[in-house]
C-alpha cells in the first residue's frame, strides 16, 4: 500500500494484512482478534487496531511490533488518538500507520498524537493530504512533533 | 488581559488560512458537505435557518475596546449591524455569508481574535464568573487558570474528535458561582486546603436534553497536576463516551453509567499513569502576571451622597453595579435586556459607543457575561453618575440586572434551525408585563431562563422560573420549569404540568408569582420561597381544575 511518512515522503509499505483463515508470508498485519498467532509470523509483523478496539487492559507484545495500524472508520471517531497516545505511553516506538478516513484537515492531529504513516482515504489526495503536515507551524501541545508544552514556557 | 505571543499570533494566523483552504475546497466540491461540516463547526460557523451563524470566541469572556470596535465594524460590513451575547460568553453574528467568512476570520485574527472551537465536538471556550479578579472574595483570579486551560485545549492532538461537546467552567468564589459551573462537563473550582491553593473537580454536569449537576470526583488537585487531571478524564471519556446515539454521548451519561466512583476511579487510574510533566512552578506566576491588576489610582470609596438624591441613578446603582476589590471602584454591568430588542442583542453603534466608555472609564476593557450582558469592570465611583448618564440616555441602564426581566433567552426559532419554538416573543412579552420597575423590585431577586428547544441554549432548567418550548404536531407550546438554582447550591427545575400556549405564558407566570407574592415569609427569595413550600401551591394556582 502506498503511504506518505512526516516528512510528505510516499513510500509502498510492503505488508499484507493476514487473510481470514490463513497466514501470509512475508511482513503481515494481524487483525487484534488474532494476536496469538503472532510468533508464527516470520517477516516483519504489524497489527491493526480499530477505534472500538479496548486496548487498556491488553498486554500487547510491542516490543515485538514493528508496526501498529489504526483505523478510522470515519474521522469523527477520535479514539483512535487516544489509542495511539496510549501506545506511544507504553513504549512502543516503531511505525503507526493510521488508515480509513485520512485526508488533510486530520493529519495535523494524527502527527502530534504519534502516528509516522499516513495512508489517504483516496490516492488521488495524496499530496494535498501531506501538505496537512505544516498547516501549523508552532502548536500549543508537547507531542512527538515538539518537546515543550507552550503553557509550560510562555515562547 | 491576555495579550497575544507571536505563538498565538501565528496559530491564530494560520486557522484563517486553513479555513479559507476549506471554504475554498467545499466550494470546489473536492470536500464534502459531510466532511466541510464538522470542520466548520470546529470554526464556530452554524449554517442556520436564514443564513450561517459564525460564532466568535470570547475567552473566559474578556474582550477590549479594540476588539470590540472590530465586531462592531464586522457587522456593519459583513452583516446587519449587530451582534448577539451567547450563553457561552461568546459573540455571534446571525447574518453573515458563507463565502465571506474567511475574510471575517483575518478581519478578527487583526485584533487577536478567532472562532476556533466554538462549536463541534471538542473542548470549547472556557467560561468563568464575569467579575473575575474584581470581586471581592476569591480565593484566587480564576483567569490564569482559564487561559491555561485554553492553551492546552486549543488543537489538541488527542481531543479534537470527542464523542460530543464539552465546555469547562472555573469557579473561585466560595460564597457565589456565576458561571453555572455545576453543569459542565467539567467544572473546576479554585479551593484552599492547609494553605494551599488548589482545585475540586467536578465532572458530569450539563443541561440539554438529559440536564444533570455534576459529581465531585477529586476534592483536592494541586495545582501543577491540572493539566494531567483534566487529560485523563478526557482520555476515559474519548475512549469510552458513546459514539452510536448523539444524545447519549456527553460524558454525563458516561459518568452516570459507571457511577461517579467508578468513572473517578478510572480517571485516577488513567491520571496515575500521567507521563506529562507537572505544570513548572514558573507558570502560574507568568499566567498571573497577564491578569495583574490594571494602574488604579490610590483613592478611598467616594461620597456619592449627592449622586444618589437623584431616585434612577440610586436604583441603577443598588442593581446594576457590584463591589468591587478596590477601594474608590466599582464593578458595573450594561443591561442588554430592553423592550423590542431580543435579549443579548448589540447593535454597532452601540457596540462603539460601549468601546469608548469602556476607554473612558474602564481601563478599555470589557467582559461579557453568560447572562447576556457585558460588564465595565473598574469603574471609578466618582465617575459613575456621569456613565449612567450616557448607558441611561442610550438605553443601556435598565437597573434590573438579576431580576425577572434580565432573563436568559437563546435566539429561539427566529434564527435557529434547532428550536421548537419561537422564544423572543415570549422574552418580549414578559418584558412588556413587567415593565414597572417597582413591581419588578417587589418579586426581588429572581431568574428568568427561555429556551426555544431541549438543548437548553437559554438554561430554562436553572432558571427559578423556566420557559421550554416544545413542538407538538407542528405547533409551538411552552413548558414551564420551577426551582432551578445555578448557584453552588445548585438544583434543577422541576416542569410543573402541561404546556400552554405562547399567549398565555405571561398569565401564568403572573399567576407563578402571585403564588409566591402570597406564600414569601418577609424577605424571602422566590427560590427560598419554592424550597419552602414546594410545588404544589403553584400547580394548585395555575392549574385550578385539576385540584
Amino acid at each position: 500500500m502506498q503511504v506518505f511518512d512526516l516528512d510528505a515522503q510516499t513510500l509502498e509499505l510492503d505488508y499484507a494484512l493476514a487473510a481470514e483463515g490463513e497466514l501470509a508470508s512475508g511482513n503481515v498485519i494481524l487483525p487484534l482478534a488474532r494476536l496469538d498467532e503472532l510468533n508464527q509470523l516470520s517477516g516483519k509483523k504489524g497489527l491493526l487496531i480499530k477505534g472500538g478496539d479496548e486496548i487498556e487492559d491488553l498486554d500487547l507484545p510491542l516490543d515485538q511490533l514493528d508496526l501498529i495500524q489504526i483505523h478510522f472508520d470515519n474521522f469523527n471517531d477520535g479514539r483512535g488518538y487516544s489509542i495511539a497516545h496510549l501506545l506511544r505511553r507504553s513504549g512502543f516506538t516503531g511505525d503507526l500507520l493510521a488508515t480509513g478516513d485520512v485526508f488533510k484537515d486530520v493529519v495535523f492531529y494524527l502527527k502530534r498524537a504519534g502516528f509516522t504513516l499516513f495512508k489517504p482515504r483516496d490516492e488521488a489526495i495524496a499530496q494535498e493530504a501531506a501538505a496537512g503536515l505544516t498547516t501549523f507551524s508552532k502548536p500549543y501541545q508537547a507531542s512527538t512533533a515538539q518537546s515543550v508544552d507552550h503553557y509550560q514556557t510562555g515562547k | 488581559m491576555y495579550a497575544y505571543t507571536p505563538v498565538d499570533q501565528t496559530l491564530v494566523d494560520e486557522r484563517v488560512a486553513q479555513f479559507q483552504d476549506q471554504l475554498r475546497r467545499y466550494m470546489e466540491g473536492t470536500l464534502s458537505e459531510e466532511e466541510f461540516r464538522p470542520l466548520r463547526l470546529q470554526n464556530g460557523l452554524y449554517v442556520q435557518r436564514y443564513a450561517p451563524m459564525l460564532r466568535i470566541a470570547v475567552p473566559y469572556g474578556q474582550i477590549n475596546s479594540t476588539q470590540l470596535r472590530k465586531i462592531a465594524e464586522i457587522s456593519r460590513t459583513y452583516d446587519r449591524g449587530y451582534a448577539h451575547i451567547s450563553t457561552r460568553q461568546n459573540i455571534q453574528l446571525n447574518w453573515p455569508e458563507l463565502t465571506q467568512c474567511g475574510e471575517i476570520l483575518a478581519e478578527l485574527a487583526s485584533v487577536q481574535m478567532h472562532a476556533i472551537q466554538t462549536s463541534g465536538n471538542c473542548i470549547r471556550n472556557t467560561t468563568t464568573d464575569e467579575y473575575a479578579g474584581r470581586v471581592p472574595g476569591e480565593v484566587a483570579d480564576p483567569r490564569p487558570t482559564c487561559e491555561l486551560i485554553r492553551q492546552w485545549s486549543t488543537f489538541h492532538p488527542e481531543f479534537a474528535f470527542l464523542p460530543r461537546k464539552f465546555k469547562i467552567a472555573v469557579s473561585a468564589l466560595p460564597e457565589v458561582d456565576r458561571a453555572a459551573t455545576a453543569f459542565h462537563d467539567i467544572g473546576v473550582f479554585l479551593v484552599e486546603q492547609g494553605g494551599e491553593i488548589g482545585y475540586k473537580i467536578m465532572v458530569g454536569g450539563g443541561l440539554g436534553r438529559t440536564p444533570m449537576i455534576g459529581s465531585v470526583i477529586r476534592e483536592f488537585l494541586p495545582k501543577a497536576d491540572l493539566i494531567s487531571y483534566l487529560e485523563a478524564v478526557l482520555r476515559v471519556y474519548n475512549l469510552h463516551g458513546r459514539r452510536d446515539n448523539k444524545y447519549k454521548a456527553r460524558i454525563k451519561i458516561l459518568v452516570k453509567a459507571l457511577t461517579p466512583k467508578v468513572f473517578a476511579q478510572k480517571v485516577e487510574a488513567e491520571f496515575a499513569k500521567s507521563i506529562l510533566p507537572a505544570i513548572d512552578a514558573g507558570v502560574m506566576p507568568r499566567l498571573e502576571a497577564v491578569f495583574a491588576d490594571p494602574d488604579y489610582q490610590d483613592l478611598s470609596d467616594a461620597d456619592l451622597s449627592e449622586a444618589l438624591s437623584d431616585p434612577a441613578f440610586k436604583r441603577w446603582y443598588a442593581h446594576n453595579t457590584q463591589a468591587h476589590k478596590q477601594p474608590g471602584y466599582r464593578i458595573v454591568t450594561v443591561s442588554l435586556k430592553r423592550k423590542g430588542i431580543a435579549p443579548g442583542d448589540v447593535d454597532e453603534r452601540e457596540l462603539d459607543l460601549l468601546a469608548d466608555l469602556a476607554d473612558q472609564y474602564s481601563f478599555g476593557e470589557l467582559r461579557t457575561t453568560h447572562t447576556q450582558n457585558i460588564v465595565l469592570a473598574d469603574v471609578e465611583q466618582s465617575k459613575l453618575y456621569e456613565l449612567w448618564q450616557v448607558l441611561d440616555r442610550e438605553n443601556l441602564a435598565r437597573a434590573h440586572i438579576g431580576f425577572i426581566t434580565d432573563m436568559i433567552t437563546c435566539p429561539g426559532g427566529d434564527f435557529c434551525s434547532l428550536a421548537n419554538a419561537k422564544s423572543i416573543p415570549v422574552a418580549e412579552a414578559i418584558m412588556r408585563r413587567f415593565d414597572d420597575l417597582d413591581a419588578v423590585y417587589e418579586l426581588g431577586e429572581l431568574s428568568f431562563n427561555i429556551s426555544g428547544c431541549m438543548n437548553a441554549c437559554g438554561h430554562h432548567h436553572v432558571g427559578n422560573i423556566g420557559v421550554l418550548g416544545v413542538d407538538k404536531k407542528g405547533d409551538e407550546f411552552f413548558q414551564i420549569t420551577l426551582g432551578g438554582h445555578a448557584d453552588h447550591d445548585a438544583e434543577l427545575g422541576k416542569v410543573v404540568g402541561p404546556s400552554f400556549d405562547a399567549d398565555d405564558v405571561p398569565d401564568v407566570v403572573d399567576e407563578i408569582l402571585n403564588t409566591y407574592l402570597d406564600l414569601r415569609d418577609t424577605g424571602e427569595r422566590f427560590i427560598d420561597t419554592y424550597r419552602r413550600v414546594g410545588i404544589d401551591p403553584f400547580k394548585a394556582r395555575i392549574y385550578p381544575d385539576k385540584t
